[in-house]
């Protein structure tokens, strides 16, 4: 599966990032405890305010809450919006062991084995397809019961990319 | 590998600047009478517009034109 430790490191307000920043994911041998900081892209710093253990078939994964300041983990904006929906759900998607496309689903819906993720174009508000398709798809779970939590599940799907989408994409772009 | 069909899609697909952006919206949605939620969001890669947010819900058009400018209604108006 390749996602031995795998580390998300997510924003708890869910406010913009400056232009260069993004949620990175790691891959860890051990993963990163309280008090860490990091970067989401640029020279400023992160921390890491707490981390969630999520299992699936004995793989795990780590979800690191980061804020640019300290905040109780009652009123992160993530928990209020885990609270309004009881099956809150991360997506990320892997390609090569990279993340390749990111989503939040609030009635819980897994990714579909068989099918191109989707590409959202800002300039004309058309959907089309990414040159990667989801292989497989890991439904991770909390490890224990935490009372805040942020998300019910993460599922994480193997991408694979798909050359025919990408050279269409090119063919359209030459020809607009 | 089968490709997104936008023929057959109902949900209602709008762009913000951040996740608490599509909370935004969803209000201004409502705040118009419809009955939407919600349900999805994406990253788009863009630098700026960095997530798309899907709404579904009896009133969720994928083809209406929510937030036509007064600029392009004027232009309508002088043809």
């Amino acid at each position: 599966m390749g996602i031995m430790n795998l580390v998300y490191f997510d924003n708890i307000t869910g406010t913009d990032f400056l232009t260069g920043e993004s949620n990175p994911v790691a891959h860890l041998s051990t993963p990163p405890t309280p008090g860490d900081r990091i970067s989401f892209g640029l020279s400023r710093l992160w921390t890491v305010l707490a981390v969630d253990h999520y299992t699936c078939d004995g793989q795990s994964l780590y979800l690191a809450h980061c804020n640019l300041t300290p905040m109780r983990r009652e009123d992160w904006w993530s928990v209020a919006e885990c609270q309004e929906s009881t099956c809150y759900s991360l997506q990320l998607h892997l390609g090569n062991g990279e993340l390749v496309h990111t989503g939040h689903h609030r009635r819980g819906a897994a990714p579909q084995v068989g099918f191109l993720l989707p590409r959202f174009n800002v300039k004309d508000h058309t959907v089309t397809s990414k040159p990667w398709g989801v292989e497989a798809v890991h439904a991770f779970h909390l490890a224990d019961e935490i009372a805040y939590p942020v998300y019910r599940v993460i599922h994480v799907t193997d991408c694979v990319y798909v050359p025919e989408v990408a050279e269409a994409e090119k063919e359209l772009a030459i020809a607009s | 590998m089968t490709l997104f069909d936008a023929s057959a899609e109902t949900r209602e697909w709008h762009p913000a600047t951040s996740r608490e952006g599509c909370k935004k919206i969803l209000s201004r949605l409502r705040s118009m009478g419809l009955a939407i939620e919600l349900v999805d969001d994406q990253g788009t890669g863009d630098t700026i517009l960095s997530t798309a947010c899907i709404f579904d819900g009896p009133d969720a058009d994928p083809r209406v034109n929510r937030w036509q400018s007064n600029n392009e209604t004027d232009k309508e108006w002088e043809s």
